[in-house]
């Protein structure tokens, strides 16, 4: 199936996918991974770099149950031995596909490595923070046999990127938090007060205590995102707009960021499954 | 029209991926109906409650053998400041509630008499008998993430509120513990 560079796959069609562009695709997910697992070791929040943590939250989450009543986040944090063997393997696992994109072995052991990483980084941060979803879930294509398997799960995930968004959307909207005028200074102050009290007289400082001043425009800033998570659902419909949903899935963690000092950049990678990756120059067009 | 939707192309290519990936959307859908959420079925629901802003903030601070004050919002990661803000602060709240973890309370009040079905399980789940072994393993992440030696460590508290201009205020600062 042969489409121009402007023209956009239609919803009903399937794209085809070639070994190559599984292998590139694998190539381009893994090397976002593995900046990201940089980014927790800069960090100091890989697991052996988080020394042995005692406070855990599995809060009412099933699966974070079955993990600490295994008892395997305690096991693997507990020692500082197997803590760098979790962490050598981790690292070593995403490095592996990237040389070796075809055998998904490697990506499957990676899979169930990131898991437990995914739930013990959450649990002793105490708080189940979403910013890591991306991550967890994008390998999923890559441990399907055959392109027509992988390009389907790929599609799949597409269709996971704009509900992730469009959920944000609706819960937002059922709640009725898009009318409540204090919501976005409610949410600066709740995330940002330590950096105020910190940091008086920088500029940052100066912009944010101007946001706090214009309720109106810092809530005007809260429906915009409110309004661009809603318009992830036209996803469902159609691959027309896909170029804007991923340029929305870039700006919004930059409104995370603002508003809520969150670092939300990882899940840009659910992003990547809104462009066709198939041709280097369609990627180069965007 | 129907035989080309994704799922319908998911069940030609095999009646069990169809399965799987009908499951997989139908188990999420019920996880944000009941609001609960279970790992690998996510609710995006971050924010949509409203935050009524209450009247003062109160933050913890941490100073580093006597004389360095940890200010997370300079040269620290995201991640990083998460990790050295918010186990402190869930520590510092159990502490002020006898060393409950205040998940059991809400459990409690959620499932009713249910909950002598997850009593059993406390200890492995949830945090408790914590004097001694917080402030160890708060030392050493701090030293993980200063890179310097940590000899002694004070937390302080600071509570602050907005003035009618949206100025930040102090109201206290105050002494809470050391080790």
């Amino acid at each position: 199936m042969v489409t121009s560079l402007n023209t956009p796959i239609p919803l009903e069609e399937e794209p085809v996918y070639t070994a190559a562009d599984r292998r590139r695709m694998c190539r381009i997910v893994f090397t976002f991974i593995l900046f990201s697992l940089a980014y927790s070791w800069f960090s100091d929040t890989l697991v052996h770099q988080l020394r042995g943590p005692v406070l855990r939250y599995p809060y009412v989450d099933l699966s974070y149950w079955v993990f600490h009543l295994a008892g395997i986040p305690e096991f693997i944090s507990g020692d500082p031995v197997i803590a760098w063997l979790f962490d050598g393997a981790l690292v070593g696992c995403c490095m592996l596909v990237l040389v070796f994109p075809d055998r998904r072995i490697f990506a499957r052991l990676f899979f169930g490595l990131y898991f437990i990483y995914f739930i013990l980084f959450n649990s002793y941060g105490l708080l189940h923070t979403s910013s890591k979803i991306g991550i967890l879930l994008m390998p999923l294509p890559f441990l399907a046999r055959g392109t027509r398997a992988f390009g389907l799960l790929w599609q799949g995930m597409r269709y996971f990127a704009c509900f992730a968004y469009a959920d944000a959307f609706l819960w937002k909207l059922f709640r009725g938090t898009w009318l409540y005028a204090q919501q976005g200074v409610a949410i600066i102050r709740e995330n940002l007060t330590p950096y105020l009290y910190f940091h008086p007289h920088t500029l940052q400082t100066g912009i944010y205590t101007w946001c706090l001043q214009h309720a109106g425009f810092t809530n005007g800033l809260f429906v915009a995102g409110f309004l661009a998570e809603g318009f992830f659902l036209v996803g469902f419909f159609t691959r027309r707009f896909d170029r804007y949903l991923f340029l929305l899935s870039i700006l919004l963690p930059v409104g995370f960021l603002f508003l809520s000092d969150a670092f939300f950049f990882e899940l840009i990678i659910l992003g990547l499954t809104l462009l066709d990756l198939r041709d280097k120059k369609r990627v180069g067009s965007l | 029209m129907w035989k080309n939707v994704y799922l319908a192309r998911v069940y030609r290519y095999s009646p069990r991926w169809f399965l799987f990936v009908l499951s997989f959307a139908l188990l999420t859908l019920v996880c944000n109906i009941a609001g609960v959420e279970i790992t690998p079925f996510f609710v995006w629901g971050m924010y949509s409650e409203k935050i009524q802003p209450p009247a003062s903030y109160t933050f913890y601070t941490t100073t580093v053998n006597d004389s360095m004050l940890v200010d997370t919002y300079s040269g620290y990661p995201d991640n990083s400041r998460f990790y050295l803000n918010i186990p402190l602060a869930y520590y510092e709240d159990m502490r002020a509630h006898a060393g409950i973890d205040p998940v059991i309370p809400f459990l409690q009040r959620k499932t009713g008499s249910g909950y002598r079905w997850i009593r059993p399980l406390e200890g492995r789940l949830f945090n408790g008998g914590l004097k001694g072994r917080f402030p160890a393993w708060y030392s050493r992440y701090l030293e993980q993430t200063l890179a310097i030696p940590v000899n002694a460590v004070k937390i302080g508290a600071v509570r602050v509120h907005y003035d009618a201009a949206q100025h930040l205020i102090t109201d206290s600062t105050y002494f809470v513990e050391a080790w």
